[in-house]
Formats: C-alpha cells, sequence, structure tokens
C-alpha cells in the first residue's frame, strides 16, 4: 500500500504553482514577501560576511551568478578566492573542500542537483560523514553540500531523483530540507554554522515561490535549530508529515480535507537527520492517524523511517494503518503526463488520509 | 627507518596472532619515502595519506603505543588523497606558506579523482605536492596488470605548460 492511486484527475489546476498560503505564526511587525532564491542569496551572503572562512565552491557559482541564480552578487562582492567556479567534476571539487575544511575553512559545495552528488558521494560520505568518529571528534569538518534535489520539470529520470533517504541513513551527516523562505534561511545559516557535514537539500521549484517573512527571520542573526520540525498547520484528526515541496501539497490537501470535515495536523519535518521524533510522535498519540509524504521513492524512504518510529514509539495511539505516499517505484518519466502521475499530487494525500480515517467514500449523503 | 621497520615486523606478528583485527597494511620496505619527506619539510606542513600509515604517522611525531593502541582497538581508515589538495586549498586561501603532500599509492594511481585533484590543483596554483608511493602492487594486483602505462610519475606532464 504505498500510497500513490494513479487515476486521471481533471484538476491538474492545482498543479500550477502558486505562493503557498503563509501559516508563520504572526509576529507584530509588518510581513514581508521573500522568495526562496533571495531567502538563500541573503543567507549565504550574511554568512560569508561575517566569517572569513566561508566560502562557495561550485559549477557556474561566480560568473554566471549561479546555475539557479542563488549566487547572484557574491562573486561581484566577495571575489574570485571565496567564491570558485569549477570545473565539471565533482568527485575533484568535493574532495577538494572536505580537505579545506579538515584544515578550519568552511566550505560551501553547491551541486547543480544533487544527481551529481553521487559523483562524489564517497567524499561526503567517507571522507567527510565519518570524520569525526573515526578521529575521536579530533576533526571536524564544518561543510555543506547544498543544491536542488527531488524533482523539477521535465529534467528526465536522472535528474529528478530525491536523495533524502539515502543521505539520512548515514551517521555522521546532518540532512536538511528547507520548504518556506524561512525555513531557507534559517536552516542554511544553521549549516554554515554548524561544526559537521550538512546536506542541505533545496528544491528547484521552490526556489521562485514568495513567502512572509518577518523583521526576525530578516535580521543577520537568524538562525533556526537543526533538528526540530514545525507544525505548519495544528490539527486533530490525522497527522501528514512532509518535506521541501511536499509541504505545499500537504496545506493544501488540508484546506480541500477542512470542508469534509477532517482537521488535518500538517507537519514540516525541516530536518530529515536528525529526524524530529518527539514532534511526530506526540502530534500522532494526539491524532492517532499518520500519512507520511514524500516525492521521493517509496521503498526504504523517509516514510518506512518515520512509521517504523511510530510503531516503536506510539503503536497503541494509533486508530489507522500509517500510509506512506511517495514518488511511483520507476525511474522518473520524462513526458509530461507521465511525470505527473509519478509524483505525489494533492489529490493523493487527500485520499490517503480519508482511507485513514475510514471515510473513504466522499460524504455525499452527510446533511 | 630501523624503528619504522621493527614497528611494521611486529605489527605484522600481532596481526598474523590475530590481536589486530580487520586489515593490516604495512609500510615495510617503503620506510624512506615518509623519512625522506619529513626530512625537508615541518611540522606546519601537511601530509595526508591513506590506510598504509604507520610509518607516517610516527614521522609526524606519532608514538609507537598510539600506533599500537589504535591497531589493536580500532583499524584506522583511510583518509583519502584527495582531501590533501583541499589543505593546500586551505593552505593558499589562509596564506599560511606551507605545503600538503597528498600521497597515494600506484593502486590509486588509476582513479579518475586522482586526476580531476590533479587538474584543480595546477589550475588553481595550489601548494600541494603529489606523490605516488610505487610499491608496483595495488592490494594483491601487479601494476603492469592494472595499468596501460606503470609510469605513473609521467601523470604530471599533461599539467606542465
Amino acid at each position: 500500500m504505498l500510497g500513490v492511486v494513479r487515476k486521471k484527475m481533471l484538476g491538474q489546476s492545482l498543479l500550477k504553482i502558486r505562493p503557498a498560503v503563509s501559516m508563520l505564526r504572526s509576529y507584530s511587525s509588518a510581513a514581508k514577501q521573500m522568495t526562496v532564491r533571495d531567502a538563500l542569496n541573503s543567507a549565504l551572503d550574511e554568512e560569508m560576511s561575517a566569517d572569513q572562512k566561508v566560502f562557495l565552491m561550485g559549477e557556474e557559482v561566480g560568473e554566471y551568478q549561479g546555475a539557479y541564480k542563488i549566487s547572484k552578487g557574491l562573486l561581484e562582492k566577495y571575489g574570485p578566492e571565496r567564491v570558485l567556479d569549477t570545473p565539471i567534476t565533482e568527485a575533484g571539487f568535493a574532495g577538494i573542500a572536505v580537505g579545506a575544511a579538515y584544515h578550519g575553512l568552511k566550505p560551501v559545495v553547491e551541486f547543480m542537483t544533487f544527481n551529481f552528488s553521487m559523483q562524489a558521494i564517497d567524499h561526503i560520505i567517507n571522507s567527510a560523514a565519518k570524520s569525526n568518529y573515526m578521529s575521536a571528534g579530533q576533526m571536524s569538518v564544518p561543510i555543506v553540500f547544498r543544491g536542488p534535489n527531488g524533482a523539477a520539470a521535465g529534467v528526465g529520470a536522472q535528474h529528478s531523483q530525491c536523495y533524502a533517504a539515502w543521505y539520512a541513513s548515514c551517521p555522521g551527516l546532518k540532512v536538511l530540507t528547507p520548504y518556506s523562505s524561512e525555513d531557507a534561511r534559517g536552516l542554511l545559516k544553521a549549516a554554515i554554522r554548524d561544526p559537521d557535514p550538512v546536506v542541505f537539500l533545496e528544491n528547484e521549484l521552490l526556489y521562485g515561490e514568495s513567502f512572509s517573512v518577518s523583521d526576525e527571520v530578516l535580521d543577520s542573526s537568524f538562525c533556526l535549530p537543526i533538528g526540530k520540525a514545525k507544525i505548519e498547520r495544528v490539527g486533530r484528526d490525522v497527522t501528514i508529515t512532509a518535506f521541501s515541496k511536499m509541504v505545499g501539497h500537504a496545506l493544501k490537501a488540508a484546506e480541500i480535507l477542512e470542508k469534509d470535515g477532517i482537521d488535518a495536523e500538517v507537519i514540516n519535518l525541516r530536518s530529515i537527520r536528525p529526524l524530529d521524533r518527539s514532534t511526530i510522535n506526540a502530534s500522532v498519540r494526539k491524532t492517532n492517524r499518520l500519512i507520511t509524504v514524500e516525492e521521493g521513492f517509496p521503498q526504504h524512504g523517509v516514510g518506512a523511517e518515520i512509521c517504523a518510529s511510530v510503531v516503536e514509539e506510539s503503536f497503541a495511539y494509533l486508530d489507522a494503518p500509517v500510509e506512506r505516499i511517495a514518488g511511483a517505484d520507476v525511474p522518473m518519466p520524462y513526458a509530461a503526463n507521465l511525470e505527473r502521475l509519478a509524483v505525489p499530487q494533492v489529490e493523493d494525500i487527500v485520499r490517503a488520509v480519508k482511507r485513514a480515517c475510514y471515510r473513504s467514500v466522499p460524504l455525499a449523503a452527510a446533511a | 627507518m630501523a624503528l619504522m621497520r621493527r614497528m611494521e615486523i611486529a605489527a605484522d606478528s600481532l596481526y598474523k596472532a590475530k590481536l589486530i583485527r580487520g586489515f593490516c597494511d604495512l609500510y615495510d620496505g617503503q620506510e624512506a619515502v615518509a623519512v625522506g619527506m619529513e626530512a625537508v619539510i615541518t611540522k606546519k606542513d601537511c601530509i595526508i595519506t591513506a590506510y598504509r600509515d604507520h610509518c607516517t604517522f610516527i614521522g609526524r611525531s606519532g608514538t609507537l603505543l598510539e600506533v599500537f593502541a589504535e591497531l589493536m582497538g580500532r583499524q584506522a581508515g583511510c583518509s583519502k588523497g584527495k582531501g590533501g589538495c583541499g589543505l593546500a586549498f586551505a593552505q593558499k586561501y589562509s596564506k599560511d606558506e606551507t605545503v600538503t603532500f597528498a600521497l597515494y599509492g600506484d593502486g590509486a594511481a588509476n582513479q579518475g579523482q586522482l586526476f580531476e585533484a590533479l587538474n584543480i590543483s595546477a589550475l588553481w596554483d595550489l601548494p600541494a605536492i603529489l606523490v605516488c608511493e610505487n610499491n608496483h602492487h595495488g592490494m594483491g594486483t601487479t601494476e603492469w596488470r592494472a595499468s596501460k602505462s606503470p609510469a605513473y610519475y609521467k601523470l604530471g606532464i599533461m599539467f606542465l605548460v
């Protein structure tokens, strides 16, 4: 029961990217709008300004202003010694960055997508992640590997994989998955300041989305804690966990479900490793039902881990089986109609929640 | 060098007695490389090597006690020679005026990432000295069975402009 029911739906307009409804706690100050792209850019800028040891390395990060313009303006501001354009050799430059981190610098390595991180995965895992443990704490590796992760639009099988589950299984790494601009700013700053290797999984389709940000978020000292999930929407009837782009889908599903009298709690995981098991379990103990949502492949995915965690800690509180919604168990198709079917849609989440609430038939007859 | 030789022979005996577990990669016969290198550098220069590193560690003022404690408790893992160019990057970034020796063996000399590290080091003019410790065997395979051209010292020629 992988939760991805393939049916043709007419509501394809739901797939268009819209600015997400902001579910932030409102601060008394007026909120501004900021795209995720600008959030990442400003976070990089501020951290490079605050600490001379921070530098950025990757393909097209300098003169091209960033493959997705995330590093726009940074070369002009910090110069070629701190913003380095690399050859297309991920193993080479990731290895060099890890070596620099051994020596005390704080590299931010950009992968054009995380699919290319597979070229460098030996360095991420064996050179970076394990070094602190293997050296009995004598070596720390304060490096950040960042870039777009998961499906984009029409980029095909080799450019669409989600690596959250792969990296999150490795002790020694921290794995973060921002959704909103607040997440992007706060988590990237936390990642750069962290003394351990961090895999920072962005999403290309979120870069252009705007979110409200408060003055607190815009402050240069703003930082989010690593390992804490955020409850984006409080609810009573069912818990939906999601990360990255799927948080937006979960929130839309919650709006639809509200009309059917189902009050969903949506948790934005923010951190896949360490996973905020206490927030997830506390929520499930309240709602008694759980749906996990992710874009990546279902087998050995993030949802599988969350399900195991809940079974281990909160089994007696479950009123329905945990259901995981994930991408289809196929390499990502290129054809647009097939691609849509291979990635979770809002309707999939709605249907799964109704199954969990034992309401798989719509309440057409209800008064 | 004599101390290094005796240490490696002792380690071999311990390994055969199963007091050292896992793998035990010995450096006897290669001591001159580590000693020769140490003779011309300072302690501020960096060395990064792989798993055949007991003697290199001694050369850097490690003690026999540390080596044997490590081997008998937990096999030291491989640090990657490619990380050496990264140390050199950091030295240049911080304007240290030190260098890094990145050591690798003839077995690793066939790896693509070595070429990548060499390319970037030459391109960015990093203070890295890449040293191929050629003992003619990559694990168990002799070099002429592993490489079309075992003249590994020639690898750098294409980067001379």
